[in-house]
């Protein structure tokens, strides 16, 4: 069968699969069980890692973001009142500073944001997104047989 | 934000050997991660969500309070010079 399939993604040696006759139903009952063990063995490798790396993600950029998000906040909110009397060019060029950060760190966490969604979306659906990078990247292809 | 877990084979049209078919699969690949790490994280893309909103809540309406107080003080200043000066 080797010859047959060769290295393959996880899902061409799924299709391969289902398209083999097999002499005995013994032998397609051990075949499918050792081919659907062996990718999802490397399936679940595969979502560890993605797990750890969403994870790390997570906690080394989200959280400070978040934070810093919040000290911003709060920076903006403490500003004090002023009036047309108390209202300087210092005070101008605060506002400024102000507006200025929170809005380039508004869109940091708007990229965090979707980098967090492409994490979910593939640890939702490995198996596709585990054939993807083997599509991508020829080395990851196994014997699957 | 929810998220369904969907397994290993939800976006594959693979389900198993022919004879199976129409009935759940439960083989190997029917493995799903712990549902908790999905529910941790879009629990944190929420978070992010919302601090973007909060900031650009407050960034707006300090800059409509912060317009306010502007135009009053070039009308002041408008008022006490005959010619020139305010704030851009």
């Amino acid at each position: 069968m080797n010859e047959i399939v060769g290295e393959t993604t996880a899902l061409d040696a799924l299709a391969a699969l289902q398209q083999m006759a097999f002499p005995s139903r013994n032998l397609e009952d051990d075949t499918f069980e050792a081919v659907e063990s062996r990718i999802a063995d490397a399936v679940t490798a595969y979502q560890r890692n993605a797990v750890a790396t969403a994870q790390t993600m997570l906690e080394t950029q989200v959280a400070p973001a978040v934070t810093r998000a919040e000290e911003l906040l709060a920076a903006l909110r403490g500003h004090g009142a002023v009036t047309p009397a108390t209202l300087t060019t210092e005070v101008l060029r605060d506002w400024d500073r102000a507006d200025k950060l929170a809005a380039a760190h508004a869109a940091r966490l708007r990229e965090l944001a979707r980098a967090a969604e492409w994490h979910l979306e593939r640890l939702g659906s490995p198996l596709l997104h585990f054939t993807e990078l083997q599509d991508k990247y020829p080395a990851l292809r196994r014997h699957y047989f | 934000m929810t998220r369904r877990n969907r397994g290993f084979l939800d976006d594959a049209t693979y389900r198993g050997r022919t004879r199976d078919i129409g009935q759940p699969y439960q083989g190997p690949l029917s493995r799903q991660l712990d549902p908790s790490v999905l529910a941790g994280i879009a629990h944190e893309i929420d978070r992010v969500r919302e601090q973007v909103e909060g900031l650009m809540v407050e960034v707006h309406r300090q800059q409509a309070e912060r317009e306010a107080v502007r135009a009053a003080f070039n009308a002041r200043l408008r008022s006490n010079r005959p010619v020139g000066g305010g704030v851009a």
